[in-house]
């Protein structure tokens, strides 16, 4: 035999290795009990503190309460949160109120304190107290933090800069809105809707006139998302240059002038399939009786997206009836482009 | 060398498999910790608004084959998801039942004369239906091919960049979609995620949804519930942080479409489609030299019932060892393979000695001590550690999965469950593992000796 007994230094070894098992198991069963614990007792003062504070919150829309109760250390997290909450559902003068309120309690202080922590949390939590607060002095400080590499702290550190001065966060946060690939077009155009057109518009179209050609395509998405018929201009001005498929595509889904139905002409028999689909799209949108020959030839296009879209597009263009668009399906001799065109016919009879 | 070495040999080799494997766990629950807790923190601070519009739109799959009783229930609940924009295609995979006829008569069905475009090629379809009450939804009329080829046809019918495959049976969560499509957001290369499944036995379902969480009666349902958090909350969660989870479930997965297509769309020969599609996933993108991501979302996504007796629950161990078998040996290149990185060097090896061949040796190395030990061949001292390792190693491995559990969802709200669910992970390791590890291991033999699986 290998080993008999615990005296073999091995065996002895093992034995040690498996009471040492037990002992972290049974010391990470009492964890799991003791924080079971602590978030009752947590979720219970939580609960404390927002039916305290909750009346108060409603109280300030007026004015501010004469006396608030002070606000221990532990609380500092549940109460930002809370307040944090709140802010999130308010607009205008209300969230002014609020911010007097929290001003009022040091939370501007508090913030700046957190801010300084190594804590993710809490610098998360500062950083959108801050933002909310519209704290000037701490601009440097988040300008530092927008570089982080945790994508969620910089952009929430983006997001704070923008409610305390959009038109001038904008021009600091330009290069890196179109540089971080890891900020989310989602949440940038959250951003943008906060600050509205007019802050975001400008700036945007400017950084068009400078920028790289591989930051066309983002730049081209941000100045969609900004929503602003202002941006038009600039985007017609890149799809006349472009030479790039994603750019052209990017381009061609921002259209909306009928002014730009010949740019969209331009690129329905384009070599990249996903260029002809933005292309048909656009034409859809912008063009009109004269475009029902240009939309024809898609119809039979090797990519079913390109047929469907044009087959969309034709059904939707201005003063073309359901009744032209059988007649042009009992034209055609291509099956593909007769199968879509039935579709969109049953699609457009079911809407 | 002489028979007492071989012994000796062996019941070395046996107590150290034991330590290798769950050591191996313990580094991947390490990683597991560290990702869950910046998860937890960006989740918790969900102060960002969620909608712009921006979420892509999804085209949610539900195979459906002989699904009479559930389908109804299942579609209406998918028709209150919370999410912007997304379509329901059914595709009833031949029903034998009368799937069509109530789905015909529950959601007033016309035949819609679609220009079907047949990218993944697969048994003929019949007839596409579009739902004249929910102008979202349309069902696949199609001949019997199997799940993957039912998948393979919503494939070819969706609209959307992005597909949801979902089971009949599955119940999702109102914010299933919102959270699953949010490593989609976050990372324009990610091109898969999957989230936690949990058990429904017991738990209040109103309209579809879970709104009353209760842990099951059933003691095997029970032991499911720490067996699923182990597998979910550490494995799945380990892996995802290195960019090698390769297993998704198949009742809730997200897609890129158009990777999907690439890779060929879902196996048909294989009742494994799910976890198969996923490493070849892997392996189609990291053989190309393609950046890509695959994601794991710890909250739970949707909650399905578990088996409560002995009997389902063996079928289902056996088909997943079966199914798991197949996705890994059908891609057997992806192994040690020089492109692989992190996902042929270290998940697939892990997999495959720990998963694949691990039931065999956790059954061998029992009844090897344990008639060793019956025999006299082995000393009770070493037969006692090797019960000490295997079963200390097993109550440490759960423990710590609940604790996960503790430290970011407590589903679980009351402190009884928790009483519970903390017993429930010491009494598994004796008993219900090791009845595990035998089917899995039923599973394995039936795989080697290719009997037929159970029709899906």
């Amino acid at each position: 035999m290998g080993f008999a007994a615990y005296s073999d230094p091995l065996l002895k070894f093992m034995l040690w290795v498996g009471l040492a098992i037990f002992g972290v198991t049974l010391l990470l069963l009492v964890q799991t009990m003791l924080l079971r614990m602590q978030l009752i007792v947590r979720q219970r003062r939580e609960q404390r503190l927002a039916e305290q504070w909750q009346p108060l919150f409603a109280q300030s829309m007026t004015a501010v309460p004469q006396f608030l109760p002070p606000i221990a250390k532990s609380d500092w997290d549940a109460f930002l949160r809370l307040w944090n909450h709140s802010q999130e559902s308010l607009s205008g003068e209300s969230k002014h109120k609020l911010n007097q309120l929290a001003w009022a309690c040091g939370m501007g202080h508090v913030a700046q304190q957190l801010l300084e922590q190594n804590n993710m949390r809490a610098r998360l939590m500062a950083v959108t107290t801050l933002g909310h607060l519209q704290e000037k002095n701490a601009w440097a400080k988040l300008k530092r933090i927008t570089d982080d590499p945790h994508p969620l702290l910089s952009l929430a550190a983006a997001r704070a800069l923008m409610q305390i001065d959009a038109k001038a966060a904008l021009a600091e946060l330009l290069p890196l809105f179109t540089r971080r690939h890891d900020w989310p077009l989602n949440k940038i155009a959250n951003l943008f809707n906060e600050a509205g057109p007019d802050a975001v518009t400008g700036p945007l179209t400017q950084a068009v006139g400078s920028a790289a050609p591989e930051e066309f395509p983002r730049l081209v998405r941000l100045l969609d998302a900004a929503h602003s018929d202002e941006a038009l201009p600039a985007i017609r001005r890149i799809l006349q240059s472009a030479t790039d498929d994603r750019v052209i595509s990017a381009c061609l889904q921002a259209l909306r002038d009928p002014d730009d139905v010949g740019l969209a002409r331009t690129y329905v028999r384009h070599p990249s399939w996903f260029v002809r689909v933005q292309a048909v799209s656009a034409l859809g949108r912008v063009g009109s009786k004269n475009d029902r020959d240009a939309l024809i030839a898609p119809l039979s296009d090797s990519v079913w997206w390109v047929r469907y879209r044009a087959a969309q597009a034709l059904a939707g263009l201005p003063q073309v009836t359901l009744d032209e668009v059988r007649q042009i399906r009992e034209s055609i001799t291509d099956r593909f482009a007769q199968d879509i065109l039935t579709q969109v016919i049953a699609e457009k009879q079911t809407a | 060398m002489n028979w007492t070495d071989w012994i000796t040999g062996l019941q070395w080799f046996f107590v150290l498999y034991f330590i290798g494997s769950n050591i191996g766990y313990i580094l991947l629950n390490l990683l597991s910790i560290r990702t869950l807790r910046t998860y937890m923190e960006a989740r918790s601070l969900g102060d960002l608004p969620a909608y712009s519009g921006y979420e892509p739109p999804i085209s949610i799959l539900i195979p459906a084959y002989n699904e009479e009783a559930t389908i109804t229930a299942m579609v209406h609940s998918l028709a209150l998801l919370d999410y912007p924009e997304f379509e329901v295609v059914v595709i009833n995979d031949g029903s034998e039942d009368n799937t069509l006829a109530t789905l015909q008569h529950d959601f007033s069905l016309v035949v819609f004369p679609e220009a079907y475009w047949q990218r993944i090629k697969g048994k003929g379809v019949r007839a596409i239906y579009r739902s004249m009450t929910y102008p979202n939804l349309r069902v696949i009329e199609k001949e019997h091919g199997g799940k993957a080829d039912a998948l393979n046809a919503g494939i070819n019918a969706s609209r959307y960049p992005l597909f949801c495959a979902v089971s009949a049976d599955s119940i999702l969560q109102s914010d299933s979609l919102r959270r699953a499509v949010q490593p989609f957001l976050e990372n324009p290369l990610t091109v898969a995620s999957g989230g936690t499944v949990r058990i429904a036995n017991n738990c209040e379902v109103k309209n579809g949804f879970i709104t009353g969480i209760e842990l099951p009666k059933s003691g095997l349902a029970l032991m499911q519930i720490v067996e699923s958090l182990r597998t979910f909350l550490f494995g799945a969660m380990g892996w995802s942080a290195l960019n090698a989870v390769l297993i998704i479930s198949g009742a809730f997965g997200l897609f890129r479409k158009e990777t999907v297509i690439e890779a060929g769309g879902y196996h048909t020969s294989t009742s494994g489609e799910d976890m198969e599609l996923i490493v070849r996933l892997h392996h189609m993108l990291r053989l190309k030299g393609s950046p890509y991501h695959i994601t794991f979302v710890p909250d739970p996504i949707f909650w399905t019932k578990a088996p409560e007796n002995s009997r389902a629950l063996k079928t289902k161990r056996v088909n997943w060892q079966r199914r798991l078998a197949e996705s890994l040996t059908l891609n057997m290149p992806l192994l040690f393979n020089r492109k692989g990185g992190v996902v042929s060097w270290l998940a697939f090896p892990f997999v495959m000695v720990f998963e694949w061949l691990g039931p065999m040796f956790e059954v061998m190395g029992y009844i090897f001590m344990i008639s060793g030990f019956a025999l006299g061949l082995i000393s009770w001292q070493v037969f006692s550690v090797f019960l000490m390792v295997a079963i200390g190693f097993g109550m440490l491995l759960s423990v710590t999965a609940l604790l996960l559990e503790e430290l970011s969802f407590h589903i679980y709200p009351k402190t009884t469950q928790l009483a519970k669910l903390l017993i429930a992970v010491l009494l598994e390791n004796f008993g219900y593992r090791q009845r595990v590890s035998l089917w899995r291991f039923i599973g394995l033999l039936r795989w080697i000796f290719n009997r037929k699986a159970p029709a899906k």
